[in-house]
């Protein structure tokens, strides 16, 4: 392997990992704040890349789909926890595994009724759409750098955010002693109100940057769903430092195990997850919010 | 004048099991009273109640004239209401500086406590400013969750267990400090077991047995009589 | 459970089986096919409810033990003629178990959440295992060309016509849903129901908790074999796509309709549940919609399933326990 293409996949596995992350800390601060397990998080990135689909049909403009996708997730998210799971406090588990089941059967079947089942492409934007080229046959395209930024950018932001800002505390706070948090005056029902929309808008907005990537298609949520699972398993439920550790372990195991292994590379991440869970059945430390 | 916190007939229950049964209590403006008893007698079942944490069963509960019989725990925060509960349950995962400033709210100018003031009042968590929470000694608990609980400026503490489990040093460290809030016009309820620790900085007290309110009087009144703390107090 | 929910499961569980084997008398042609269909589903539902209520454990996985049995079958099914039923359903339950066993030895011992993620991670695995490998025909599945026979000492049973495969079914199914209501009764069920509610009880009395819930998982997987084959025999096809999560996800949303606490609520949940989707499927193409909607109204409006639902509309008034 030269050290071009190794380097190429080694991007390659990065910008993964970070839109893995996007997925992924949306789920684990669901986790872990609320104790709340979606399985529909997989779906909401389908949406994200529906909206990047439909809003460059419609506008024209790439540029667009990134408030789209936001907002739209924000306002699902909002739904979501308002209308649904504030109702389930105090259910088990079961009742959120099946709610989010429910809700992955109507944003698949919504989104045949609308778009149908062909895979669809999403343009790159002019701007993004060149290439930067390594040898002389390897080139890397920019959109891939722009996706590297983005996630970047939205580390270091949440990262600050929960670290320095009080609304990070109070989310941290939240997340370990509620009635002690009333107590202190933080309306508990809107932190879960704003946790459950930011944690989707995230997971909207990982899909609408994903779709120029490659096609947008039905079910092309459920691969990141469990990955991003394994990512938070990997990290410690609840700490979005572990979740970016995970994301990138993972985006390694799945860009190189799809080069060395084409037909295991589903395998090496379950049973990355499974390994883990044997050596530590609750999953590593839960540490919170950091 | 008003009572500031004016409790009537109130009940809790835990399920079917009634804990605490038509209470009344009145407590005016920067009046300090210690609530006492026997184990199990409902003084933190009384103290959450007020809180919002246990729900009324039954009777009324004002603060500042208002109704909260029916508010939320963050509402009754926000009216100025600080609860200091008994096993202090300070966040482990902030740190010192972050437990305090986390719910900070602006009080009354020229009286209001902010973190320099808090800092003033206890200069041990000063030192250990950026240590996590968890990383905090039994009687460095107790001061941050004193200090967390000043920082939203309430018009009214509920303190629990203020000294339990604490060394006898430590214990006269937060004695000191509470009287030092209690002289700056504070409202407040402390429940302990040091009665005589108590008296001093107490106007009156409550004393609970049952789930309801067996004697409210002054400290003396209560220490006096030696069969009246036999019943109800123990010792 | 309460001795009127008790009555009411008991009395439901009557009324199907009785119910159920008109069947074969009144209904003829598609009618009985789907009731094949229904019946064997109940019975997966059924034994899934047996390790999601008393044993507590919310396994996102039971497809896989399905999946695997009817694979088992698939791969025993010689081209020629049919396979002897009694050979490869002893070795496709058997298969299931062990698959189970191995599965909750590691998964039991995490908890809530983990668990849950274990088990789909496990039936991931599976379905991996024959969607992206050589094993049994790839994203294509695999056929089952003749329905197995049954070798009696004196005369070979054939279940080619759909009435006499649907009394097989039945009896199945049935002596599973009786298993799993003798069960829930005995000591091993108080066991289970104790480790559930109070894990440290248990222990104090000489009981792992652990092993109470693995001997449990390991029956229940067993018996979501036992259907995973009658599936497979009924259809003659297998696919990857019976041991996912999606699928397993269908049969938890049964044990939730009719009521995880009880032994009839899966099976009428089942029911329900396939009748519904039967019904929006002739209405409509995108009939998954309204199953969605049924999910979620089920899980916000009835949490504890209907037949503790119907069964409390009976309650006297003032007693009202959770
Ligand atoms: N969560 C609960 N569920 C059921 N019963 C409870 C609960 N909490 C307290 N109790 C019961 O309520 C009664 C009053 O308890 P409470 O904690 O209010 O008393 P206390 O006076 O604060 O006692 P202590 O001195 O032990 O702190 C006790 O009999 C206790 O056993
Ligand atoms: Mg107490």
């Amino acid at each position: 392997m030269s050290t071009f293409f190794f380097f190429v996949q080694l991007l390659n596995a990065i910008q993964y990992a970070l839109i893995l992350y996007l997925v992924a800390s949306g789920l684990t601060l669901l986790l872990g704040i609320m104790g709340v397990i979606n399985l529909a998080h997989g779906a909401f990135y389908m949406v994200g890349a529906y909206i990047a689909f439909a809003v460059v049909q419609q506008f024209g403009n790439f540029w667009l789909t990134l408030p789209a996708g936001i907002l739209i997730g924000l306002a699902l998210g909002a739904l979501i926890e308002k209308f649904l799971l504030s109702r389930l406090e105090g259910a088990d588990h079961l009742s959120q595994v099946l709610l989010s089941f429910g809700l992955i059967l109507l944003i698949n079947e919504g989104q045949r009724l609308i778009f149908g089942n062909d895979p669809h492409g999403v343009e790159v934007p002019k701007i993004l759409a060149a290439s930067i080229p390594l040898s002389n046959t390897l080139s890397y395209p920019v959109y891939r750098l722009f996706v590297c930024a983005v996630g970047i950018v939205f580390i270091i932001a949440i990262g600050l955010i929960m670290a320095k800002s009080r609304i990070g505390m109070m989310l941290r706070a939240s997340a370990e002693n509620r009635d002690m948090a009333r107590a202190m005056g933080i309306d508990v029902k809107f932190v879960y109100l704003g946790v459950t929309a930011v944690g989707i808008a995230c997971t909207v907005l990982a899909g609408v940057i994903a779709a120029p990537l490659a096609s947008v298609y039905p079910g092309m949520g459920d691969q990141v769903l469990i990955q991003s699972f394994v990512v938070i398993v990997l990290g410690g439920i609840g700490s979005l430092s572990g979740a970016l550790v995970g994301s990138l372990l993972l985006g390694l195991v799945d860009a190189f195990g799809k080069q060395f292994f084409p037909n295991y590379a589903a395998f090496l991440v379950y049973a990355a997850m499974i390994a883990v869970l044997i050596v530590r059945p609750q999953g590593l430390v839960r540490s919170r919010g950091t | 004048m008003t009572a500031l916190l004016h409790i009537k007939d109130f009940s809790a229950a835990y399920g079917e099991v009634p804990v605490v049964s038509s209470v009344s209590l009145d407590l005016k403006a920067g009046e300090i009273m210690a609530l006492t008893g026997r184990n199990g007698m409902g003084k933190t079942t009384l103290l959450r109640g007020i809180m919002g944490l246990t729900p009324v069963r039954r009777g009324t509960m004002q603060f500042a004239a208002e109704d909260i019989a029916a508010q939320t725990t963050e509402m009754n925060s926000r009216a100025g209401i600080a609860y200091v509960p008994a096993g202090r349950e300070i966040f482990g995962s902030l740190s010192v500086r972050e437990n305090l400033i986390m719910c900070a709210r602006g009080g009354e100018v020229g009286n209001a406590w902010t973190f320099e003031r808090v800092m003033a009042l206890f200069p041990r968590l000063g030192e250990r400013i950026n240590h996590g929470g968890k990383q905090l000694s039994g009687g460095e608990q107790q001061m941050l969750a004193i200090g967390r609980a000043l920082m939203t400026n309430p018009r009214i503490l509920l303190i629990d267990e203020a000294t339990e489990g604490l060394a006898p040093l430590v214990a006269r460290e937060i004695w000191r400090t509470l009287s030092e809030i209690c002289a700056s016009g504070m409202s407040a309820i402390i429940v302990d077991r040091d009665l005589k620790r108590l008296s001093r900085i107490v106007s009156g007290v409550a004393v609970m047995f049952r789930g309801e309110i067996a004697f409210a009087g002054t400290p003396a009144a209560l220490l006096s009589d030696d069969a009246l703390v036999r019943k109800y107090i123990g010792l | 459970m309460n001795a009127r929910l008790e009555k009411f499961d008991g009395a439901f569980l009557l009324l199907l089986a009785v119910a159920a084997a008109f069947v074969p008398f009144v209904l003829s042609g598609y009618e009985i096919k789907l009731a094949t269909t229904i019946t064997i589903q109940a019975g997966l539902a059924v034994a899934l409810g047996f390790v999601v209520g008393p044993a507590g454990l919310t396994s996102v996985g039971h497809a896989a033990f399905y999946g695997v049995a009817a694979y088992i079958l698939a791969m025993m099914s010689p081209k020629s003629g049919p396979a002897d039923m009694l050979l490869t359903a002893a070795i496709a339950i058997f298969g299931a178990a062990a698959f189970a066993l191995v599965v909750g030895a590691v998964s039991i011992r995490s908890r809530g959440m983990y668990f849950i993620l274990m088990t789909i991670a496990f039936g991931q695995l599976g379905y991996h295992l024959f969607n992206d490998t050589g094993i049994g025909g790839k994203s294509d599945g695999s056929y089952v060309q003749f329905r197995p026979e049954l070798h009696l000492f004196w005369t070979d049973v054939s279940f080619d016509k759909a009435p006499r495969f649907y009394m097989l079914v039945y009896v199945v199914v049935f002596l599973v849903v009786g298993a799993c209501w003798w069960l829930r009764r005995s000591a091993f069920g108080s066991v289970l129901l104790a480790a559930r509610d109070n894990e440290a009880r248990t222990r104090a009395f000489g009981f792992s908790p652990y092993v109470v819930r693995l001997i449990a998982f390991v029956i229940s997987g067993g018996m979501a074999g036992a259907m995973g084959y009658l599936t497979a025999a009924q259809h003659g096809f297998v696919a990857p796509q019976m041991l996912a999560w999606h699928a397993s996800a269908f049969a938890l949303v049964m044990v939730l309709i009719g009521g995880k606490d009880t032994t009839s609520g899966p099976a009428i949940g089942a029911i329900l549940l396939l009748l519904a989707e039967e019904i929006l499927q002739r209405w409509t193409e995108h009939w998954l919609v309204g199953v969605g909607l049924i999910i979620v109204v089920a899980v916000i409006a009835a949490p504890r399933g209907l037949v503790p639902f119907v069964a409390g509309l009976f309650a006297p008034k003032q007693a009202h326990h959770g």
